[in-house]
């Protein structure tokens, strides 16, 4: 394995997805704000 | 409280879009291929249209259904229910990112070699006779990304080896950047900047 490849292995695959869903779950929040405001 | 969904703004429901847009192209440019199992993939399109969907038909079905919290909270279930339904009823697949199949067919054929040596190609679908396991590869010609899917009856233990070999084995793949970047990442940057534009003339 090259040095890219042991980065790769340590990085927690999951940790993208996480960040997707707090971003949505924020995004959602916002809309909600912004709907609830009119 | 009240949440009409009427009053979302669209330039608050185009920036998943922009996103998702963004995402995509930056998965085209690394020099890497990037597998996404299938679920993830068509997780990750709901999630970019689902501002489009909210603003769109949910906000359409909102009068019949009332302006309460939990009213809005059950229609975005009701999405969210449609979106399950369509991961469960797929086939199992494998959404390779900036491959082309020329490259990515003798990784495939590597990997199916190693889990059944029995295994034959026929065009570009590799059956795995000793493993239950029929694998198509789906290019869309120049578009760089191909799906790996599986074809006919599967047997659930083989593919969930097969994606984690294929997953393994793909990371030692070199790809140049891929010229879609660019129209993805323009596309993003142009929704990105109609929501800008949007926001600034609403606001």
């Amino acid at each position: 394995m090259g040095r890219d490849d042991v980065a790769a292995a340590r990085r927690p695959r999951w940790a993208w997805f996480i960040a997707a869903a707090l971003a949505e779950v924020a995004w959602l929040a916002v809309l909600a704000w912004l709907a609830w405001r009119g | 409280v009240r949440i009409a969904l009427t009053d979302v703004p669209l330039w608050a429901a185009l920036l998943p879009v922009a996103g998702y847009l963004v995402a995509v192209g930056c998965l085209h440019l690394r020099r890497r291929p990037v597998a996404l199992s299938g679920h993830v993939d068509v997780t990750f399109l709901a999630l970019g249209i689902a501002g489009m969907v909210i603003a769109g038909p949910l906000a359409l079905l909102q009068p019949g259904a009332g302006t309460s919290v939990w009213t809005t909270v059950v229609l975005l279930l009701g999405f969210a229910v449609i979106v399950a339904g369509a991961l469960l009823a797929a086939r199992p697949r494998m959404v390779i990112y900036n491959v082309g199949l020329d490259q990515l067919r003798p990784v495939v054929a590597s990997v199916a070699a190693s889990l059944d040596p029995t295994a034959r190609w026929a065009g570009e679908t590799a059956a795995l006779p000793a493993r239950g396991l029929q694998v198509h590869l789906d290019d869309r010609g120049s578009a760089r990304t191909v799906s790996v899917i599986a074809a006919g009856k599967t047997s659930a233990e083989a593919w969930a080896e097969f994606s984690r070999r294929l997953r393994r084995a793909i990371r030692t793949v070199r790809v140049r950047r891929s010229p879609w970047a660019w129209a993805f990442l323009a596309a993003g940057a142009g929704v990105a900047g109609m929501a800008a534009w949007l926001a600034v003339a609403s606001g």
